[in-house]
């Protein structure tokens, strides 16, 4: 809330000692920072030693990128070198030199025992940034976010980086066969590219929060996170419109064994369970994705168990070859507590089985802890009644199924106020 | 204030014009120097807090009691799960209540921050103060910080001169 300022009004910032105006001037940016170097002599050297470099976007678009990087590069070679809390640089870096800069700054921060780091890099048409080596060796680093960047390492192991708490990456293309870290507790990747033929596997075992968003290619494969307490798994349906996301079979099979030589998704990466094995151990789930995905459905194979599951989130995928997923995860969470499903119903999508009612094949319990079922969709369908029809039968006392139409929300954040 | 409620340590805290609050000990211990204190045994009675007045105090007090982590039902720490987005942007439209004071009280609240070294609160009151200089000129900024320009003109020149990478 910016307040006007009042000439001779009064203002004792300027008695602070410098340690805390170095504090307050690093929420300015670095260039405003060291623009304060001819406010008066005190001011002369203090944005030296801020303990973070903040750059951002140019507003024009036209400014070069060349220019960027000599203001970085200034900045570096003149400030002191100063611890750093933060480096947050997010700005279009257009110019060929710009990956042999990156890599230096980035060591440049690791000396200076950055602890929050990101590096955005905005795209308009220009490709991702591809550090010639990203080792980073930081004792203190907690924080680590890039977006628009590539990475072609056979592994990326963070195992130099002892204290990483916090992974996000946005837009980046990852062709490793591998990402390791031990210490990771937050994993966040969303519109990432996995780039590799066949599927990038996430050895993270510390790990209690994991965002998958909206990713291309094949879907990596989770080894097993025994702390997960809140994961959100969503694959955009306009990837599988656009054969974005490779796990789809080509036969319009449901679980990832069509035994068709031609379709890739069932015949190269049929031995292995993908995410059910990671995701086993959450309280929260939230997992939606297009029909046609076959991700999900190929895992029922392997039968794990989510015990500590409480709250969960499907949309229609989980109604496909009679309620496919809606049975396994009902059949497969001893103590769920609230299950939600979204449903957008599409004229064209036809659910399979509609004109029977599901039978059990053997008889299960339902979670005696159950408290809600939600349906959210958008407009009153004849259809809501048949899936009402589906629960009763596999045990979900009627009153605790909630029918609420006209509610659908979308995006990730629903899941989030849940 | 904070009701007291069975099983809930409370601290007591002094200012120096003499007022006593009483607060949760989880509250206090949102000032890492207070958590310190307490950790190492010296919280025995009433912790005196220097320097801060009772009208600045209770406004920190205040900051703290809304902001103190609430852990759930799993006893899983606020960390762990994905903070909820209600609660969060419910807490960012109280920040913005609360920030909302005159500049000496904001001058006070930032060196108060500091002292009880309290993060949340020295980057709200830091956050405030930068938002107000922002987009301003340089006269402007001098005259909202009571800075005097000590400068001599061919010096301000070269210094000006010295960093021209920035003023672009």
């Amino acid at each position: 809330m910016p307040e006007s300022v009042v000439p001779g009004g009064e203002d004792r910032i300027g008695a602070l000692p410098d340690d805390l105006l170095r504090r307050v001037l690093s929420f300015l940016t670095s260039r405003e920072s060291v623009c304060t170097c001819v406010l008066a002599r005190r001011w002369r050297h203090l944005w030296k030693s801020v303990p973070v470099v903040r750059v951002m976007a140019p507003v024009p678009i036209d400014r070069e990128g060349e220019e960027e990087l000599w203001f970085v590069n200034s900045l570096l070679l003149l400030r002191d070198r100063a611890p750093l809390h933060e480096v947050d640089i997010r700005t279009y870096l257009d110019d060929p030199s710009a990956p042999l800069n990156v890599e230096l700054w980035l060591r440049y921060a690791a000396s200076c025992h950055v602890r929050v780091l990101r590096v955005w890099v905005l795209r308009v048409y220009s490709r991702r940034l591809q550090l010639p080596n990203v080792t980073l060796i930081c004792q203190h680093l907690t924080v680590l976010d890039f977006a628009g960047m590539k990475f072609e390492e056979p592994t990326l192991n963070f195992s130099s980086c002892p204290m990483l708490e916090v992974l996000k990456m946005y837009d980046c293309k990852i062709s490793a066969e591998k990402i390791l870290c031990k210490s990771l507790r937050h994993l966040t990747m969303e519109i990432c590219r996995f780039d590799l033929y066949g599927r990038t596997r996430i050895s993270c075992p510390s790990l209690t929060a994991l965002k998958l968003v909206d990713n291309l290619g094949w879907t990596p494969s989770l080894e097993s996170m025994p702390l997960l307490v809140t994961a959100l798994v969503r694959f955009d349906e306009e990837w599988y419109e656009r054969q974005a996301c490779y796990d789809h079979c080509l036969n319009g099979g449901y679980y990832g064994d069509c035994d068709d030589e031609l379709c890739p998704s069932c015949l190269c990466h049929g031995d292995d369970c993908v995410l059910l094995k990671g995701l086993c151990d959450a309280t929260n789930l939230k997992l939606t994705s297009a029909p046609q995905a076959i991700i999900c459905t190929r895992d029922f194979k392997w039968c794990h168990t989510f015990s500590k599951l409480k709250t969960l989130f499907l949309n229609e995928w989980c109604l496909a070859a009679a309620f496919g997923g809606l049975v396994y995860f009902l059949q497969h969470s001893p103590i769920l507590e609230r299950l939600t499903l979204q449903l957008r119903f599409d004229e064209q999508q036809s659910m399979d089985g509609k004109d029977e009612s599901y039978k059990p094949r053997e008889q299960f319990l339902v979670s005696k802890n159950l408290k809600v079922v939600k349906i959210k969709c958008c407009k009153e369908d004849e259809r809501i009644h048949q899936i009402v029809k589906i629960l009763v039968s596999l045990g979900v006392p009627p009153d605790l199924i909630d029918n609420q139409q006209n509610s659908v929300q979308s995006d990730c954040s629903s899941f989030e106020q849940e | 204030m904070a009701t007291r409620e069975a099983g809930k340590k409370m601290i007591m805290l002094k200012s120096p014009d003499g007022m006593e609050f009483e607060v949760e000990e989880a509250v206090a211990m949102e000032s890492q120097t207070i958590r310190k204190m307490i950790e190492d045994d010296c919280a025995d009675t009433a912790i005196l807090i220097p320097n801060i007045n009772s009208k600045i105090l209770s406004r920190v007090i205040e900051y703290c009691n809304k902001h103190v982590p609430t852990t759930g039902a799993t006893g899983a720490a606020a960390s762990d799960t994905v903070a909820p987005a209600a609660l969060a942007e419910d807490l960012k439209i109280w920040d913005a209540e609360f920030i909302k004071v005159n500049r000496a009280t904001r001058f006070n609240l930032i060196q108060a921050a500091s002292y009880l070294n309290i993060k949340g609160l020295l980057d709200l009151t830091s956050q405030t103060t930068i938002d107000t200089i922002s987009d301003n000129s340089l006269e402007e900024i001098r005259s909202f910080l009571s800075t005097k320009n000590d400068y001599l003109p061919e010096e301000e020149q070269t210094i000006r001169r010295e960093n021209q990478w920035a003023f672009q």
